[in-house]
């Protein structure tokens, strides 16, 4: 048992550890997906910023305006031609490479004064109308100054951010797609899970709904003839005394032993259908209470001479002070006869059976009986509380033992299952009955 | 002294049947299918032994009893049941039964524990 637990322990953190494994694994491409989604986001509008054709259009104007400021300054400096083309080789050898422009403060083109040529980053010019013009090679900021310098930039550079974005696009929609994945392998997983839980309840309920239609069918049928059976016996009863109590005539003693002959097989048919009534007995007197304890004990002093014969140790492991169970003495003690019964039947010699009670936390009273028998073939498991179901031999069971325990156990608002233990290991019934309170007796009186 | 039986019980055919069987042994024997039939017969012939069936309509088995205890509280009644259900033992000497026994009575037992 110990074993048992330990494996069914040791595969549910197996179980817990995937589960785990698989939120983390989630939880981590949920939290890279967010900065490389910020990431793209923000160099796409820093590749926007770049590339806009306003600003592109901003910089033309604000070049031809140069051009214009320049021509005028020419004509006021009245420069040579080599001069201006000086000046303009410079200002537009530069522009390969940077656009220069002039504002003020105010966000206007201003005219410069004078031109310098210089290897300083920048240098700042004052006209006469004291308006200022900025150069540099690359983009610089000062109080009061508007954009001065913008980069343009250049075919390489585009394809480089190109590339960029498209990597950065592969890697949000690569990190999307693992996201779903893994969500949509978690969801199919749980909704597998719940399908199994269901179709597991399904069949529990089919297979509960068959036996109790089967156990009514079964009762039905003894019901309707029980009576003439009890006719049948009363009146060959009359018949054996009538030849018994009469003179003697030939064959007399023949007469007598087969009229008891018929009353013996009647009296077994008679039988079964006792048997059979119990299937579908159903209410539970709520004045009825069991020590399941005490019967137990009762029980057991009943089997001992079965397990002193076969040498099978019996264990009893019974919690103490617990409730009275709600049900009546006897029922109770058929259901528990008929499956320490049946676990004796499947322990050959030196055998071991554990019976255990204690208290379920919803009130109910669990009683388990386990053997280290053979165990119960699946096949046989699945009908193991079918009426008239027997791996005996005929003649040698009714198979109705462990039906009339389950039509019992149910009648009393109870449970009754049975599980393999590993191979080999043997089987465990476990019976559920709901714990005897005071307030029964209140409700009722 | 011939010993007199009274059987109560609602099933005619296992009523007669009981009779005619001990009245070939040698006993007097009465019949009344129901309780309240039986009360007057007990009154008019006093009978040595009752048996008497739990299970019937209007006045059951216990209520009989305890309506026969009161006229005739020397009389020996036997209860009579279909269910070997302990409670329906328990109940029967609780209320001054001598025995209950389970049908289909076993006819060498019931002669053993009425002589």
């Amino acid at each position: 048992m110990m074993k048992f637990k330990k494996r069914a322990g040791r595969a549910s953190v197996r179980e817990r550890h995937k589960e785990l494994r698989m939120i983390l694994l989630a939880a981590i491409t949920c939290i890279s997906f967010v900065p490389t989604t910020l990431l793209a986001v923000l160099s796409f509008f820093h590749y926007q910023e770049i590339i806009t054709d306003n600003q592109q259009q901003q910089l033309e104007i604000y070049t031809d305006q140069i051009e214009r400021t320049l021509n005028t300054y020419y004509e006021l400096e009245n420069l040579s031609l080599d001069d201006r083309k000086e000046i303009k080789n410079y200002l537009f050898k530069s522009s390969d490479q940077y656009d220069v422009f002039l504002t003020d403060s105010n966000n206007k083109i201003v005219t410069p004064s004078k031109l310098w040529r210089s290897g300083d980053k920048f240098n700042i010019v004052e006209n006469t109308l004291n308006e200022q013009l900025i150069f540099s090679q690359r983009p610089i900021t000062l109080d009061g100054w508007l954009l001065i310098v913008s980069k343009r930039i250049s075919e390489k550079e585009l394809f480089f951010f190109q590339f960029e974005l498209i990597i950065i696009y592969l890697l949000c929609i690569g990190t999307g797609l693992l996201l779903m994945y893994q969500l949509i392998k978690v969801l199919t997983r749980k909704l597998r899970e719940s399908d199994i839980k269901r179709m597991a309840l399904f069949s529990e309920i089919s297979h509960t709904n068959r036996l109790t239609t089967l156990g009514k069918l079964a009762a039905g049928v003894a019901h309707e003839i029980n009576n003439p059976l009890a006719a049948l016996h009363q009146q060959t009863g009359l018949l054996h005394d009538l030849v018994e109590f009469s003179d003697d005539f030939p064959k007399k003693e023949k007469f007598i032993s087969t009229t008891e002959n018929i009353q013996a097989h009647v009296s077994r048919c008679q039988n079964i259908t006792h048997q059979l009534l119990l299937l579908s007995q159903t209410g539970v007197d709520p004045k009825s209470n069991t020590d399941i304890n005490e019967l137990i004990h009762n029980i057991v002093y009943l089997f001992r001479e079965k397990i002193n014969h076969k040498i099978i140790k019996l264990q009893l492991q019974l919690e103490n002070n617990l409730p009275m169970v709600l049900g009546d003495e006897d029922k109770i003690q058929q259901v528990l006869l008929k499956v320490i019964t049946n676990a004796i039947t499947s322990i050959d010699k030196d055998g071991n059976i554990q019976i255990r009670t204690n208290l379920k936390k919803n009130g109910f009273i669990e009683i388990t009986i386990q053997d280290n028998g053979k165990g119960i073939e699946p096949s046989v498991l699945k009908h193991i509380f079918d009426p008239f179901f027997t791996t005996k031999d005929t003649g040698e069971g009714t198979g109705l033992g462990l039906a009339i325990a389950h039509g019992l156990v149910k009648g009393m608002g109870g449970e009754i299952n049975v599980t393999n233990l590993q191979t080999g290991n043997g089987a465990l019934f476990t019976v559920l009955l709901p714990s005897y309170n005071n307030d029964n007796e209140n409700i009722n009186n | 002294m011939t010993m007199k039986i009274l059987i109560i019980d609602d099933e005619v055919d296992f009523a007669t049947t009981l009779s005619e069987r001990l009245e070939i042994r040698g006993y007097e024997m009465q019949i009344a299918h129901s309780g309240a039939e039986s009360l007057s017969l007990i009154k008019e012939q006093a009978p040595d032994i009752v048996l008497l069936d739990i299970n019937m309509p209007d006045m059951n088995g216990f209520e009989t009893l305890d309506a026969i205890l009161q006229i005739a509280p020397d009389v020996s009644v036997f209860m009579l049941t279909g269910h070997a259900y302990e409670s329906h033992k328990d109940e029967s000497f609780e209320k001054g039964a001598k025995d209950c026994l389970t049908k289909p009575i076993d006819l060498k037992l019931l002669i053993e524990k009425i002589s």
